[in-house]
Formats: structure tokens, sequence, C-alpha cells
């Protein structure tokens, strides 16, 4: 799946442990929703300060998003 | 090939300019005239000559290489034709360009998306360095955007300010980032009669106009 891919890519490039990025996939009727887990040590790199970085993750992948013409919503868990 | 356009007062200027910004030498450039200018009274050119200009990328240090392919990396994930180069470098930014027939959606709603992308990749790719004063910045453009962005916000700027004048009324400016704000107080700080201030909290504040 084209978003996961995206998400996996930018996610990866930002912890220390790319290794244990894992993303689950929920498709849904309308939206599909990304699980994503990180080591704890690396939610911060994801998250940022004020979640500025998911913020741009969420903006890129809601612009990828709009070409198959899906919602796609990122979960960030802990 | 990469292109790029050029403003100057005439051809030789116009071509100067170019030639400085790309850090490139006149015979490695090709220049094909767009505007000529007009001429007006007694021979004065009363608009600017617009150019051109065709160049090679520049091969681009490890660093600059690896911005790149980082962008390729990402724009394949989401399977849009795009093509990335290195346009640019300096001792602490990199000026990388896209250009895509999906510029659109690349760029987004007032470069929401390109701001986000050009931050996700400073993040990666200096993530391993602790100090921000080591940090080599990474400056993304798609087809010329901030230069028209740059354009479209100093028009905006001189025409809140004519509104200004002309209806001694204030005008509040929609919300701009700290680079579009700066841009507007640069451009209204030579106008004695017109003072500018932001207001508002956070990275994201609206600029106020008025009359002194």
């Amino acid at each position: 799946m084209e978003e996961k891919n995206l998400v996996e890519y930018l996610v990866k490039s930002l912890v220390d442990h790319p290794e244990s990025v894992n993303i689950k996939v929920i498709e849904g009727e309308k939206s599909t929703i990304l699980e994503l887990r990180v080591l704890e040590d690396d939610i911060g790199k994801v998250i940022g300060k004020h979640g500025r970085i998911a913020k741009a993750i969420r903006t890129i992948l809601s612009a990828a998003a709009t070409k198959s013409g899906k919602r796609v919503v990122l979960e960030i868990l802990d | 090939m990469l292109m790029k356009e050029f403003e100057g007062k005439t051809e030789k200027d116009a071509i100067k300019i170019a030639c400085d910004e790309l850090k490139l030498s006149e015979d490695q450039i090709k220049i094909e005239l767009i505007d000529q200018g007009k001429v007006g009274f007694f021979g004065f050119r009363n608009k600017s000559v617009k150019i051109k200009v065709f160049y090679e990328e520049s091969a681009g240090s490890p660093y600059a290489l690896e911005c790149k392919k980082y962008i390729e990396g990402l724009l394949n994930t989401i399977n849009i034709p795009f093509k990335v180069a290195i346009v640019n470098e300096e001792e602490d930014k990199v000026f990388i360009s896209i250009s895509s027939s999906e510029s659109g959606l690349l760029i987004g709603k007032k470069g929401k998306n390109l701001e986000a992308i050009q931050f996700i990749i400073n993040m990666a790719l200096n993530k391993n360095k602790k100090d921000k004063k080591d940090w080599k910045k990474i400056i993304l453009d798609i087809e010329g955007y901030w230069n028209r962005r740059e354009e479209a916000i100093k028009k905006v700027a001189m025409k809140a300010a004519d509104f200004v004048r002309t209806t001694k009324k204030t005008r509040l400016l929609q919300t701009m980032n700290p680079f579009e704000r700066r841009l507007v107080h640069m451009t209204l700080q030579n106008f004695n009669d017109i003072g500018t201030r932001s207001e508002g909290d956070g990275t994201y504040k609206k600029v106020r106009i008025f009359l002194k």
C-alpha cells in the first residue's frame, strides 16, 4: 500500500531504530487507519516539539492520500 | 537540463544576476529572452527584461547527493513522476529543486505540503547532529514556487499599504510564517507614512498595516 510505504519511509528515516518500526493498516469503508509503533526511545523523534514532526508527516500523508481519494489517518501508539 | 527565470534592468543585467545566483559563468548557461521590456519616452525602459536560463545541474557534495537520494526515495513511494536536481550549494545550505507534473499536489495550499516535506527532510538528514549550528539546511523548491510566493506577498503588502493610505483604516493580513512576515515588514519599511506590526502568538502570526 502506497500510504503505508510512505509513512514507513519517513518514520524510518527519522528514528534511531528503524528495525523496530511497525505499521498496522486497518482498512475501513471510507478511511484507512495506520497504526504506528516505534521503540519508546524513538517516540519523541516521530512526534517532535509541539507535535511538529507528527503534523508534517500527517500533512504529507494526506497529500498523498488525495490521489487515491481515500482518507488516511495516522495514529501514533505508545 | 534545468531552467530558471531571471529579471533585470537590461538583458546584460539579467544575465549577470543569473550567473551570480547560480554561481555559473556565462558560457555554462543558455539564455532565451522572454520579455524585452518596454521602451518608453526618450528611450527609457520602464519594464524589466525577463530571461529564461537553461543550465546543467552541478554534481554536488556527498551531503547534497544524500539529500537528492532521500527525496527520490520519498517521491518513489507515492508513485508520481518527478525529477530532482541539486541547484546550488553554500556552506550551510543546499538548494534542491523538484519538477513534477503533480507539482500542485507537492506544493499544497499556500505551500503547506512543500513546507512539511522540507521540514521532514531537514529533520531526517540532520538527526545525528546535536548542535543546531552544525545543521546544513536543505531548501526545497518546486518549479520556482518560493520566488512566485515572494512576489505575491510583496504585491499583497503594497496593495494593503495603498488601501490603508486611501481609507485611513488599518489592514490585517492573513496568517503568515516568520519568513513571509519579514518580507512584508521589509517591503514596507521604506514608506515613512506606513507602519507594520505582527500580532498574535506562536510561529504563525498576522501582520497589521497602519498609517503612522
